[in-house]
């Protein structure tokens, strides 16, 4: 091979050049700026607010015993404090129930009508301006509201139904996130709300193992959430990050201890008479696996959730108050 | 060589050089071309309001209703890409048995609406897929007398497998007059659907001596937590009051068997199990205090799973065996 001289040289520059400055002329047209087509939505908002702060000092966790769930979830409130400490009047409300499905209160795949009907109340007697009792059903959300009694239970209580509706999805990013990327949440109900509190049945689940306080968030997801089953773990925590409620309840009275989410049969629950409330909703829904004999293998996003700061999985050592 | 010609002359370096750039371009722009096809799915979600399943089979439900009760919803049907708008987390456990399609609606009784069932009719494809997804589920034995030979009741449910169908009729309560009801329409779908033709052969393998009635169960994919182990079918014994599992699954060839016994074999003994000394061809394993046994025979991957001894397993499996060599000689 022969050395270039200088011709050659500015000969083959100038092509090299022409060549890249047309690959990057063609890449600048064929650019499309525009984003692929979106559900039109509000902009996204930096996340859910944390509902868990400010909170007067008492006690983070109550067990209550019984069959009865609207007087358990009076005891479990009483022994925590009373509704007043986390519910001042004026305060408007969001209650986030389990209504998943359209499936009747008998087989307990969802909220149960009579705690709906005891915390709406209670929150009322608080003088709460605005009880809104909201959830984004995996089915028809009115059917669902309907035929789980929730809705008619929370409206007799003196609560305000909200069924989701598209202006009411915001896209949420979680900072860290993996799976809560530019994502579409529930969060049109909660944007000027002063306390959020979470009502969860106590259920087996065929993907995580269990579903309870932390994976009842999973209804303030829009969009295709199913994809999140793929790593149901991971969705869960951070959940678990993405919203920091006031108050939860775990109800425990009848557990389905088979065949869940969804279940179908009286058969599949069995009775533990346990309903616990917490304001550390990793904390109750540690004693929730308990109840229903699942330990932490089965349950990583406990362990995650733990690891990642969110709560405290040894929930004895909140020293939870036996109501009898 | 001419002036010209040498100004063009290339080294076998530069050449190589030349090559690798072009292919490492070449593979950004394949990379390029894969990658944008893979959209982040929160890019294109849509909320979740369920959209009208496409079109498929129609089963007209309303039609078996009995006189006593009436529509209480239109009817709902549900493809592999919607039914998660119905059953959502329990979704996968259809998937993997071959899911088809889900038709469902909702019926009262006539003269008190505030009774009402709702049946759901999977249509898994086969009579196999079927079963599994039953036996998957069952809550407790099998009903004698039912509508079919695998069904049974709960107090507020009817729950049966009929060739390529899985139904749940889920009643609101626990109501006499509706589970009466329920009964009827079970009835009259199974007539409509005519006999049922399964070939579940599988079963028969099990011997009847110490097993639990209507313990048979055909597990689609990943039995015992073992990736891959699929079809496997399923039944529970019982010694001294512990309970032991024993199962069989059949492959394409006797080649195809011994790889899945292997396979099942390996996965014991990565997991901390310990081989104990077994007859030729048989894998006996300890782990965590109790016994697994895995063989093959003929087309068939024979094993027990989680029995108190050796002796124990090793005796289930070989009359397990035994059963399979006299069908196969049955046969010839």
């Amino acid at each position: 091979m022969t050395d270039l001289n200088r011709r050659e040289f500015i000969h083959r520059s100038v092509k090299a050049g022409l060549v890249s400055a047309g690959a990057l002329g063609a890449g600048w047209w064929l650019h499309d700026t525009r984003p692929p087509a979106l559900e039109p939505l509000p902009q996204s908002l930096p996340g859910i607010p944390d509902f868990s702060g400010a909170l007067v000092e008492g006690p983070a966790m109550a067990i209550a015993k019984g069959t009865d769930r609207m007087d358990m979830a009076d005891r479990a409130l009483e022994a925590l404090g009373g509704i007043r400490r986390f519910v001042s009047p004026g305060h408007r409300v969001v209650i986030k129930v389990n209504a998943a499905f359209a499936s009747p209160p008998a087989i307990c795949a969802t909220s149960h009508p009579d705690l709906v009907t005891a915390v709406v109340t209670a929150c009322r007697a608080a003088g709460a301006s605005d009880v809104v009792v909201t959830d984004n059903p995996i089915n028809d959300p009115a059917s669902c509201f309907r035929l789980t009694g929730i809705g008619p239970a929370a409206e007799a209580a003196g609560g305000r139904v909200v069924l989701p509706t598209a202006d009411q999805f915001s896209r949420v990013t979680l900072s860290g996130a993996r799976l809560i990327r530019d994502w579409p949440v529930l969060i049109g109900p909660l944007a000027d709300a002063d306390c959020l509190i979470g009502l969860a049945p106590l259920k087996d689940h065929h993907r995580s193992g269990a579903s309870m306080t932390i994976k009842n968030w999973y209804g303030l997801l829009g969009g295709r959430r199913n994809v999140f089953h793929q790593d149901i773990h991971t969705i869960i925590t951070e959940l678990a990050a993405l919203v920091r409620p006031t108050l939860v309840i775990l109800d425990a009275v009848t557990a389905m201890i088979h065949n869940g989410p969804t279940g179908g049969s009286i058969s599949d629950l069995t009775r533990t008479n346990t309903l616990v409330a917490g304001v550390d909703q990793l904390a109750v829904d540690a004693m929730g696996a308990e109840l229903l004999g699942r330990d932490l293998s089965q349950l990583p996003h406990l362990r995650q959730s733990a690891d990642a700061g969110l709560g405290v999985l040894d929930y004895h050592t909140l020293n939870p108050v036996a109501v009898p | 060589m001419s002036e010209a010609s040498e100004k063009f002359t290339v080294t076998p370096m530069e050449r190589w050089v030349g090559f690798g750039v072009l292919l490492t371009l070449a593979a950004i722009a394949f990379g390029i071309y894969r990658v944008q096809f893979r959209f982040n799915p929160a890019v294109t979600a849509r909320q979740a309001f369920s959209e009208p399943a496409a079109a498929m089979e129609t089963i007209a439900l309303a039609a078996l209703a009995p006189d006593v009760i009436q529509p209480f919803s239109p009817p709902e049907q549900f493809d592999p890409d919607t039914l998660s708008d119905k059953i959502n987390g329990k979704a996968e456990l259809y998937f993997s048995a071959g899911f088809r399609s889900l038709t469902t609606q909702r019926f009262a009784l006539t003269d008190n609406p505030a009774l009402w069932f709702e049946l759901f009719v999977y249509d898994m494809g086969t009579a196999r897929n079927a079963f599994s997804v039953f036996s998957m589920q069952r809550r407790g034995g099998l009903e004698a007398g039912g509508p079919t030979l695998f069904a049974y009741a709960t107090p507020n449910g009817r729950f049966l497998a009929h060739d390529r169908f899985y139904l749940e009729l889920v009643g609101a309560e626990a109501s006499e007059p509706l589970m009466a009801a329920a009964d009827a329409m079970a009835r009259t779908f199974v007539e409509n659907i005519g006999a049922d033709v399964a070939e579940v052969t599988e079963m028969a393998l099990f011997p009847e001596e110490g097993r639990v009635e209507g313990s048979r169960s055909l597990v689609s994919s990943d039995a015992f937590g073992i990736t891959g182990f699929d079809q496997v079918f399923t039944a529970e014994y019982q010694y001294d009051g512990i309970p032991v599992t024993a199962y069989v699954a059949r492959r394409e060839t006797a080649e195809a068997a011994g790889t899945a016994a292997r396979v099942v074999r390996d996965f014991y003994l990565e997991y901390g199990g310990t081989p104990l000394a077994a007859p030729e061809n048989i894998a006996v394993i300890d782990i965590l205090d109790t016994i697994e046994v895995v063989l093959s025979h003929e087309q068939y991957v024979i094993g027990v799973h989680e029995a108190p001894d050796r002796e124990t397993a090793l005796g289930l499996a070989e009359r397990i065996r035994k059963r399979l060599q006299e069908t196969v000689d049955d046969r010839s």
